[in-house]
């Protein structure tokens, strides 16, 4: 008998379909972490669930971002699998939920969009989880040039290309110098596929090596593939006509504590200039709910989250959010977690209903 | 059960798992000083040292193998906690007895596996017989080297073209 072959999203119950099914629909929006586990546990209660991921593959930023050696996309696929033939979870991908957002990163990969009032209209119970998918600008004067990406749309290039819905040509291209600024997972991510894309990395962070969020072990890991690491740095102007052709960089004066800068100021007169070909931006993603404004009378809270209750229960009846988009970027085990207790919430007040 | 710590990627989905399914997590996530996240948890010895200090024989093993605590004889001495090489049993602060993984026990008598083996991202948890557990981690271990051979002739070949 073998166990943990792969990422069981319906780990609460046993491999086979409820015996008891409940005559209520639940919605999900997004499949990455929270929207999955959020699914497997409603799927486990016996609830008829649905789905929409407007991606054309589930599994959100463990497929799309985080590079197959740390997950093997297969072990998320596999537990989709399961919750599709084993619990009739109906996973429609390529299917983007909307009520007039602005358009993100890998929307053009959508086949089509349905309005979000359809979705929260036809199912009694909706839970939001469209994670983080804006990437914070590089707050530098010049960058107005190509040659800059985020960190995010890099990866998420490499990997739709990975995974052949893509081609080649899509992705992004970073000639040999490439300065990486940041130094959470993101940025570490980013730099592991530069440097085996063949490039020369230089990661530019605030924080110090040791209060790299991403941990010491991944910055020195990089260091030893032949990064440069430059600590209590900020890009102050990025030079070039019409791509990035060299940076100026600043010391900085800051305080980090627990991966937050809680000061930062520049140092005067420590002005230098280094060559850079591209530049890749890994400071922080902002919320990605799929609206914009308060739309639906689904307030948002600070950062542009989606406000939650202790009941993980928007300011709108029956419609409840996780993950990302309702607690700010975080790590695959918070998010998870987050879907987990929104299911336990939307499972609850189903019973209510019932 | 064995967390193979090599290819964790500090993502804390045991821990977060574990601590919606036992109300405290009995897996954690922890950062050296240099940095490498490694998660801790009871890998239920053959032989537990935890076991054999114990004054009130609290702590046993069942038909599983799991080390387990009967908690009405736990007296809170800590000796346990002393003793265990890998850290892995923590005290109750309301209770004042000490707590530990206990390879969810209530998940198995319902006939499941502990949470956190069917829910790691990377699977690194191995649960099984004892063949099970360590053919896994040469698999990986094996798959592994492979990349980094395949990325240091990358690395070759990059510093071969450096001059351009």
């Amino acid at each position: 008998m073998s166990f943990g072959e792969y990422m069981r999203f319906t780990f609460m119950c046993k491999k086979e379909k409820p015996a008891q099914r409940l005559d209520a629909k639940v919605a999900i929006i997004g499949a990455g972490p929270a929207g999955l586990a959020a699914a497997g546990y409603l799927a486990c209660k016996g609830y008829g669930i649905t789905v929409y991921e407007r991606l054309p593959l589930p599994g959100g930023m463990m497929v799309f971002g985080i590079p197959g050696a740390r997950i093997p996309k297969n072990r998320v696929f596999l537990g989709c699998k399961e919750l599709e033939e084993i619990f009739d979870v109906r996973m429609k991908t390529s299917c983007r939920i909307s009520a007039g957002g602005e358009e993100i990163l890998g929307d053009k990969l959508a086949k089509e969009t349905l309005e979000l009032q359809r979705a929260i209209d036809e199912s009694d119970a909706t839970v939001i989880a469209t994670g983080t998918w804006i990437s914070n600008a590089l707050p530098a004067e010049g960058t107005n040039v190509d040659g800059i990406y985020s960190a995010l749309e890099y990866l998420f290039r490499n990997r739709s290309c990975e995974l052949g819905l893509m081609p080649e040509c899509e992705k992004v291209k970073l000639s040999s110098k490439v300065a990486v600024v940041g130094a959470g997972l993101v940025a570490a991510d980013a730099a592991l596929d530069a440097i085996r894309d063949g490039c020369q990395v230089h990661l530019i962070s605030i924080e110090k090596l040791l209060e790299a969020p991403a941990g010491g072990y991944e910055i020195n890991r990089l260091i030893e593939l032949g990064s440069k690491h430059t600590e209590r740095t900020v890009i102050k102007r990025v030079i070039g006509e019409e791509k990035v052709e060299a940076i100026e960089l600043i010391d900085v004066d800051a305080e980090v504590k627990n991966g937050v800068i809680l000061r930062l100021e520049q140092i005067p007169g420590t002005e230098r200039t280094v060559d850079a070909d591209n530049i890749i931006v890994a400071i922080g993603q902002k919320p990605t709910p799929p609206f914009r404004n308060e739309v639906l009378g689904i307030k948002l809270s600070r950062g542009g989250r989606i406000g939650i209750d202790e009941r993980f229960m928007t300011s709108r009846e029956k419609v409840f959010a996780a993950g990302d988009v309702a607690a700010g970027t975080s790590k695959v085990g918070r998010a998870f977690q987050s879907g987990l207790r929104a299911a336990y919430w939307v499972d609850r007040y189903l019973q209510k209903m019932l | 059960m064995l967390v193979d710590v090599g290819g964790c990627i500090g993502c804390e989905v045991c821990e977060k798992v574990c601590e919606f399914v036992n109300s405290h997590a009995r897996v954690n996530i922890y950062s050296t000083s240099d940095g490498i996240l490694v998660p801790l948890t009871c890998v239920h010895c053959t032989n537990p040292v935890c076991v054999r200090v114990c004054p009130t024989g609290a702590l046993y093993k069942d038909g599983d193998g799991a080390v387990l605590v009967r908690e009405y004889r736990c007296i809170g001495c800590k000796l346990c906690a002393i003793a265990c090489p890998f850290g892995a049993i923590d005290i109750d602060p309301v209770k004042g007895i000490i707590r530990k993984c206990d390879l969810c026990a209530e998940r198995r008598r319902q006939g499941l596996v502990p949470a956190c083996v069917e829910t790691c991202p990377s699977g690194v948890v191995f649960y099984g017989e004892y063949e099970e557990v360590t053919r896994k981690p040469k698999r990986k271990a094996i798959e592994l080297l492979r990349q980094m051979k395949v990325l240091s002739s990358e690395e070759d070949k990059e510093s071969n073209t450096q001059g351009r």
